[in-house]
């Protein structure tokens, strides 16, 4: 019991086992050792950013967590663009439905949906716009281009 | 002697034959099918959309015969000239190639409309001078116009009688402004019993309707053609129900549409025999059944996607065949006040009936005149139809 109260001989034990000196900080040593990494610390000091910005996102850059993270952030964008536009594709069925030719707006399929939407008057409508989209016609032609 | 006249034959019976030929192709005018006058009327039609709006306001009676206006219908007299031409014209082929069914593409029936105002406006010029029978004679090119324009297609059926309710309005007019003439009565009265063995049939709309979507039922391309099914009238509720039932389409699914398609066409013809308030009411209650099927039954898909507005389209059609009714009803008793000085007490029977009835019109005589009023309210427009007619005194 007086033992364990005495501290002194756990110490000791350990000691026996690991270097319990203290630590002393070798500069030249790790610098060699990280050598990388102490040339990138010279390099942001060298940088002309005042806040240190710049430097700081070069070696975060550098890091290979924040490489996956970025890689992760790309793919996500990627996935999230593509799959808008394939949105945008069924919506082309949308406009399509709009923006159907002039031909196809005087078939009878079509001008009997315009009269079940708005009776004679959408009929009416529906044959102005037809005929409003078609090319215009010339309103003089030229021998040459009547023979051609 | 006789090898010289037998030489000769040939060459007489050659150039008789060349001079007969030739002659028939010279004087061969108006041609044989309408159309092809329409079509060139449609050609020379010329008026800018602000006049185009002037007509349509003249036709409606908001505005009245302007300088603007006469200018409009002397730089259109060509296409006047070709209008009328082809409407002395018995036979008129309209060139639509019902073989495509459904993508028939129809004729341009809203310069059709339009051609009729200015024949309009061009009789109303011929009033202001004082030319009444040239007027009218105007107005009944405007009737057999319609009557050509009025084909098996739906669409024309209801043009054509856009088009001869311009005439009939205006006809009403001249009758209550023209001076009494018991002559040109019986002559336009007589014209109109001719121009109307030439009458109006929603029924064929209704067999050509039926033959287009039965024609269209049989490839499957077509159904899937009908994909989006945003682009046809379906209620927005009911789109995905369709379009998950054309997507799973085969050929069996076609043999159902078409069967239900037809049962519907049936009762659709049943319903046209029956009195116009309960035809109507059987009408709506057909066109809305495959939207009420559908949920449940796929074999509704196609006629809820290709069944015309039946019921409106009656409706429009027995309106605008009841205002010629009532005209021809007017002339007998103007030809009664004319013969006798006095409007009559009563309806002269034999007359043209009230449609939305099938009675006699409600005859009422009124200071200035008279009205033809309707038994039976117009479904539609939830009213009850007076026609006026003004007397001169």
């Amino acid at each position: 019991m007086n033992k364990y109260k005495d501290e002194k001989w756990l110490d000791e034990l350990i000691s026996g086992y690991i270097d319990t000196s203290e630590p002393k900080f070798d500069a030249e040593k790790w610098r060699q050792k990280y050598s990388w990494e102490f040339q990138s610390l010279v390099d942001r000091r060298s940088q002309s950013s005042p806040e240190g910005q710049v430097g700081i996102l070069s070696v975060v850059l550098k890091s290979r967590v924040v490489k996956v993270a970025a890689a992760v952030i790309i793919v996500a964008i990627s996935f999230f663009i593509i799959h808008q536009q394939s949105s945008e594709k069924v919506d082309t069925n949308a406009v399509s439905k709009v923006t159907i030719s002039p031909t196809d707006m005087l078939t009878v399929a079509s001008l009997n949906i315009a009269y079940r939407k708005g009776g004679l008057e959408a009929v009416e409508a529906q044959f102005e716009k037809a005929h409003g989209t078609r090319k215009p016609r010339a309103t003089s032609i030229s021998l040459q281009e009547l023979l051609n | 002697m006789r090898a010289t006249s037998n030489k000769r034959l040939p060459k007489v019976i050659y150039v008789t034959l060349t001079l007969l030929v030739s002659t028939s192709q010279v004087f061969a005018y108006p041609p044989d099918n309408a159309a092809v006058l329409y079509y060139r009327a449609c050609q020379w039609y010329q008026a800018e959309p602000e006049m185009e709006q002037m007509l349509s306001d003249l036709s409606r009676g908001k505005i009245e015969l302007n300088p603007k206006i006469k200018k409009l219908v002397r730089s259109n007299k060509h296409a006047i000239d070709f209008a009328v031409a082809a409407s002395g014209v018995t036979h008129c082929d309209w060139g639509m190639d019902y073989s495509k069914g459904m993508s028939t593409l129809l004729p341009p029936l809203h310069t059709f409309k339009k051609l009729a105002r200015l024949m309009i406006a061009d009789a109303k010029i011929m009033v202001e001078k004082g030319d009444y029978t040239s007027a009218i004679d105007r107005c009944l090119s405007v009737e057999k116009f319609a009557r050509h324009v009025s084909d098996r297609n739906m669409m024309n059926y209801l043009l054509g009688l856009a088009i001869n309710g311009e005439a009939d309005k205006y006809i009403q007019d001249i009758l209550a402004n023209m001076p009494e003439d018991l002559d040109m009565l019986n002559w336009l009265k007589n014209q109109l019993v001719q121009i109307d063995g030439n009458s109006f049939s929603f029924e064929i709309c209704v067999d050509d309707a039926n033959e287009t979507a039965i024609l269209f039922m049989t490839k499957l391309d077509n159904i899937k053609a009908l994909l989006p099914v945003e682009n046809w009238e379906v209620p927005s509720s009911l789109s995905k129900t369709a379009e998950k039932w054309i997507f799973a389409a085969d050929k069996q699914f076609l043999v159902r549409n078409r069967g239900y398609w037809e049962g519907l066409i049936r009762n659709i013809k049943a319903a046209l025999d029956m009195p116009y308030p309960k035809a109507y009411q059987e009408l709506k209650r057909l066109c809305e059944k495959p939207e009420k099927d559908i949920i449940e039954n796929p074999d509704a898909t196609l006629t809820l996607m290709l069944l015309p507005a039946f019921d409106k389209s009656y409706g429009v059609g027995i309106r605008g065949e009841n205002l010629p009714n009532a005209v021809r009803a007017a002339i007998e008793i103007y030809i009664v006040k004319a013969k006798t000085g006095h409007l009559p007490n009563a309806l002269p029977s034999g007359l043209p009936k009230d449609l939305f009835s099938g009675e006699d019109f409600e005859y009422k005589k009124m200071k200035g005149g008279f009205v033809l009023r309707c038994r039976v309210k117009d479904l539609g427009k939830d009213m009850v139809h007076e026609y006026q007619f003004k007397v001169t005194k």
